[in-house]
């Protein structure tokens, strides 16, 4: 098939961010089957997507204490009891 | 005072979570505590709206919500676009055929490793750098903040399949940085 490597790329690219249409998705699993370097491709996009996912869930943190203060005073400048 | 509209007791309770809502996206601490300052502040004033039908933290996380995307859009248009002399990454395919004029080369280390090594994500992030305004910013949105396709779409108003494309080439063109500056396959 023409162009068949770069509509996979796309393909591999695209169904992290929706669902793809069975037809697709069966375009993507059989050509990846037969052809080694889209699975490469496949792979390494779906590393990238993964460990900056896990990047992500390192980050958490929680409000640093000075941070919560300067916070608490703006509000109490707002919010002044009546 | 009603002990639910109570900002000191929003603070208390539901600060670490909006803080970390707040963190993962715009990935710089006096930022994120801003975003969480201004969400408390904008929901004091409009605490009547708050209906009781959701639970507070879920209420606050929606303001934070639009926070977040109002400072991305005010970013945005701060932002220069890069006019088309984007390098097109989709020239790596032979032209006649479309298969891979040259093909992946193999990476060995797992992900769980390198997204604490330090200098693999300056690698990365410089690789993120050299991306074309759009496609860089898109990347950032979406594997970085972790933001779904959907909200990228609505605060950079582009098309869904507008937003695949940008992420597409922004994959293609990174991978490749990866390889080069990381990995070292062979060319």
């Amino acid at each position: 098939m023409r162009h068949a490597c770069e509509k996979v790329s796309q393909l591999t690219s695209e169904r992290l961010e929706r669902r793809l249409s069975l037809l697709e998705w069966l375009h993507l699993r059989v050509h990846l089957l037969m052809c080694g370097a889209c699975r490469r491709y496949d792979a390494h996009i779906l590393k990238l997507h993964t460990l900056l996912s896990q990047h992500r869930q390192q980050q958490q943190l929680d409000l640093p204490p000075q941070q919560r203060q300067k916070i608490k005073k703006a509000l109490d400048d707002t919010v002044k009891p009546s | 005072m009603n002990p639910e509209v109570n900002p000191q007791q929003w603070l208390d309770e539901h600060g670490d979570a909006l803080y970390r809502f707040a963190i993962l996206r715009a990935k710089d601490a006096d930022l994120a505590a801003d975003l969480v300052q201004d969400t408390l502040l904008a929901a004091w004033k409009s605490r009547d709206s708050f209906s009781g039908k959701s639970s507070i933290r879920t209420w606050l996380i929606a303001i934070l919500k639009h926070k977040w995307l109002d400072y991305l859009r005010k970013e945005i248009k701060q932002r220069e676009y890069a006019t088309l002399a984007d390098g097109d990454p989709t020239a790596w395919f032979d032209a006649n055929n479309g298969a891979w004029a040259a093909p992946p080369a193999q990476w060995l280390d797992d992900p769980a490793y390198l997204c604490q090594n330090e200098q693999f994500m300056r690698t990365l992030q410089a690789c993120v750098q050299n991306l074309p305004k759009k496609q860089q910013l898109a990347f950032e949105m979406r594997e970085f903040q972790g933001l779904t396709a959907t909200d990228i779409c609505n605060v950079c108003d582009v098309s869904a399949t507008n937003l695949h494309v940008l992420l597409h080439r922004a994959r293609l063109a990174l991978r490749r940085c990866l390889e080069h500056n990381w990995f070292g396959g062979e060319r």
